[in-house]
């Protein structure tokens, strides 16, 4: 038997030899800028083995992957992922062309105003139904109007303030399960590290910007840029933030450092 | 120290450079196992970009002395199961199992050393049974055998790339290798 497995055995190998890989792509170049504006964390602690398979599991879930079918709705799977930006249930995408919208409900126009927001709701009871803290921005005051969603899951509330300028604040928890929210930033769209009283966060600024998320069971939603403007993310106790409006950087800055 | 364990301190420092020098002397290894666990080349490709950003992240927690390869394919292992898993595909790495490399050989059928058009034949068809013995095989099985032969990856390697510990690398092994045997036996009648 053991004859018969070093027979088995010489035949993988010969099989090994004619067999080809696909070619290594050229990751040194996208590393590279990758970790250009990344430097290596300070030694806050350090392990005394090697890091447990559990704790590499979960600094592996926090940053959460993407389902295939939203590869397949963004044309030209070869975009970089930023993910330098620090944020872990956001992802940031360059793409060469935004991708058409998928059917679904973010791209059908909604039959009343703000239906993709959800249900109208007072911030009381968003504050009572859902399962984190909802912050408002101290600088704007109290939301004329707050919307309440239950996808992705743990729910998501949107205050919108009319303006001007008009804004759009969508919160809802972002890590801990498998929902991630991607933006795909095409051409002409500028994306920026920034950080928000410490807290990680992207400015992205320019042209229109889709927007694509899937919930936890893996349904792809895609929703347009419902407040034409810039777009500032960041991410607090496991809570991603979101700002949408015609305002420049260092007012949605200040705005989102007021929230409390 | 290896030039391994050097570049490695160097880029602990925030020595970009060797960093980079570090990605370059193991993308390719990172990418064949992605590959292998993640089912296709774009989803690898990914994967393995995103595990050298990560894994510079990490470097203040890598244990100095420790080999860097099997700590690095650890990581390209995770990212390349996320992949996979969050996608719910079961797609298997078609490798181009080189109809052209055996298409090569029977064109240069005239040069001296060559095997005959014959053996050619006989050869790829060989090849092409076991290959399918190989696609018939669960995917532990099959991934623990690429590990093995195709990547010529070592024990500890293995194991930290198959999540288990070193001992059952062996056992693992030769159970896939059972498996594929049996498989083979039946083609083969």
């Amino acid at each position: 038997m053991a004859e018969r497995f070093d027979v088995l055995e010489s035949r993988l190998r010969a099989l090994a030899a004619e067999t080809e890989f696909p070619p290594t792509p050229d990751v040194a170049a996208a590393v590279r800028s990758r970790i250009a504006v990344a430097p290596v964390p300070p030694k806050r602690f350090r392990f005394a083995r090697r890091p447990s398979r559990r704790a590499l599991a979960v600094a592996i879930a926090c940053v959460v992957a993407l389902p295939a079918a939203a590869i397949a709705a963004v044309p030209g799977a070869r975009h970089a992922v930023l993910d330098w930006l620090g944020l872990r249930s956001v992802r940031v995408r360059t793409v060469p062309a935004l991708p058409p919208a998928p059917p679904g409900p973010g791209s059908r126009p909604s039959a009343r105003p703000g239906a993709d927001l959800g249900r109208r709701a007072t911030l009381a009871r968003a504050r009572a139904q859902l399962p984190f803290s909802v912050r408002v921005p101290r600088a704007l005051g109290s939301p004329p109007r707050v919307f309440l969603a239950s996808s992705p899951p743990g729910g998501r509330v949107s205050l919108i303030y009319r303006g001007p300028p008009r804004l759009l604040v969508t919160e809802f928890r972002g890590s801990h399960t498998r929902t991630f929210l991607e933006k795909t930033a095409g051409p002409g769209t500028t994306v920026e590290r920034v950080r928000v009283s410490g807290a990680p966060g992207a400015w992205l600024a320019g042209r229109p910007h889709g927007f694509i998320y899937a919930d936890a069971r893996g349904v792809i939603r895609e929703e347009s840029t419902r407040v034409a403007g810039n777009v500032l993310l960041w991410e607090r106790g496991g809570v991603v933030f979101r700002l949408e409006g015609r305002v420049s950087k260092a007012a949605a800055l200040r705005i989102a450092r007021s929230f409390r | 120290m290896d030039e391994d364990g050097e570049l490695v301190m160097r880029a602990r420092n925030g020595d970009t450079a060797a960093y980079e020098r570090l990605v370059e002397r193991h993308a390719g290894i990172a990418f064949r196992t992605a590959c292998v666990l993640a089912g296709s080349a774009a989803d690898a490709e990914e994967a393995t970009q995103d595990a050298f950003v990560k894994a510079h992240r990490a470097l203040g927690r890598f244990r100095p002395g420790a080999p860097w390869r099997p700590w690095l394919l650890q990581i390209v292992a995770n990212e390349a199961r996320n992949r996979r898993r969050s996608a719910g595909r079961r797609v298997r790495l078609e490798l181009r199992a080189a109809e052209q490399a055996v298409g090569a050989a029977g064109a240069a059928g005239l040069s001296l050393a060559a095997p005959s058009p014959e053996s050619v034949v006989l050869l790829a068809e060989r090849d092409a049974g076991l290959r399918r013995a190989l696609g018939t095989l669960a995917e532990r099985d099959r991934e623990v055998v690429y590990l093995r032969y195709f990547l010529d990856l070592s024990e500890t390697e293995m194991s930290a790339v198959l999540g288990c510990r070193p001992g059952t690398v062996k056992s693992r092994l030769s159970r896939a290798l059972q498996r594929l045997r049996a498989a083979v036996e039946e083609r083969d009648g």
